[in-house]
């Protein structure tokens, strides 16, 4: 059983290791269209990199959903950590695009609504 | 000495040992098992299942391959170089930084050497799953075992080792947190299916 400070100390990690991954898309993206790859760098390698970075990026998504979107739904998140993952579902939603070029599993659609509403509510409190 | 250099280095050596007959033999007869079992749809025996899962741990996972650097792991020190993202590494090198230093996926403490251990482990286990599906227009093979021993703090009961047997490479070895779901999502999409599942 997770002590508060331990699931705590994982969310953090989560924010962060998803957050260094999405903020790199763009990045990756451009390497994968990118010609100029080193001599010893053989064409399996390139496709070797491409398949298991989408398998790696499957269980990222995966873990988006049980390790910080659940926490997020039962009220486990301090406001600073709730503020950051809604930052990041923002980030997530402005790089849909992107994820569907490179075809990348996204995040599950509940994931993406339930943040969506959750904003809704909170501008509705905050205009209240 | 550069990264460059030592993976130039490597791919020479491995060119001397990977390149002789033998190896060569065996690796056109697992690729063409793989593309009969997969076009045919015809269910693996036990000896071939045997035979790809030692060829998958002592060739394929043993066979010098590279992969870029992931983001995450850019400004570490590995062996007296500062790490930047999308460089290219020996591929042991960059999944053990990856799921193990980084994601914390194995036991604080395992040594890249075993990492290696528990992916042929995995691979080998009689006990464990083994999931063909095309991908890239390749047959992608995905081999599933409990983790066991090797579980770590963002661990998961599972191990996946993934190859793509036509072309040779291993691709990655981790641990999903859903599971064997996560094996199984995409079924439709990919029309995969299990050549033997895990026990």
């Amino acid at each position: 059983m997770a002590t508060k400070a331990t699931l705590s100390e994982d969310i953090d990690f989560y924010l962060r290791s998803i957050r260094v991954n999405v903020e790199a898309l763009p990045r990756v993206e451009q390497r994968w269209s990118d010609p100029e790859v080193p001599a010893f760098v053989t064409p399996d390698d390139l496709l070797a990199d491409r398949v298991s970075f989408r398998d790696e990026w499957r269980d990222l998504m995966d873990r988006l959903e049980s390790r910080l979107h659940r926490p997020f739904l039962a009220g486990h998140m301090s406001d600073a950590q709730a503020d950051a993952y809604r930052a990041l579902l923002s980030l997530i939603d402005a790089m849909l695009p992107l994820m569907g070029r490179m075809r990348l599993k996204p995040p599950p659609p509940a994931v993406l609504a339930d943040a969506a509403t959750d904003s809704d509510a909170r501008s509705s409190t905050v205009a209240n | 000495m550069p990264v460059a250099l030592d993976l130039k280095m490597a791919r020479r050596q491995s060119s001397v040992r990977w390149g002789c007959a033998v190896v060569e033999e065996q690796a056109e007869a697992i690729s063409a098992l793989i593309r009969d079992i997969g076009e045919s749809g015809r269910d693996i025996t036990d000896e071939e299942l045997q035979r790809l899962r030692t060829y998958l741990a002592a060739v394929s996972l043993a066979r010098p391959s590279v992969a870029r650097v992931d983001d995450g792991a850019g400004g570490l020190m590995w062996e007296g170089h500062i790490l930047k993202g999308g460089d290219w590494m020996p591929r042991l090198a960059a999944k053990y930084l990856k799921h193990v230093m980084l994601n914390r996926e194995w036991p604080d403490g395992t040594t890249i050497e075993e990492y290696a251990e528990s992916l042929a482990e995995a691979v080998q286990d009689p006990t464990g799953g083994v999931y063909l599906e095309r991908d890239e227009d390749t047959w992608k093979v995905t081999c599933v075992a409990r983790s066991h021993r090797w579980t770590g703090r963002h661990g998961a009961a599972y191990i996946v080792v993934a190859f793509l047997p036509a072309k040779d490479p291993w691709l990655t070895g981790f641990q999903p947190d859903r599971g064997l779901r996560y094996i199984t999502q995409d079924q439709l999409r990919t029309s995969g299916r299990w050549l033997r599942r895990p026990r």
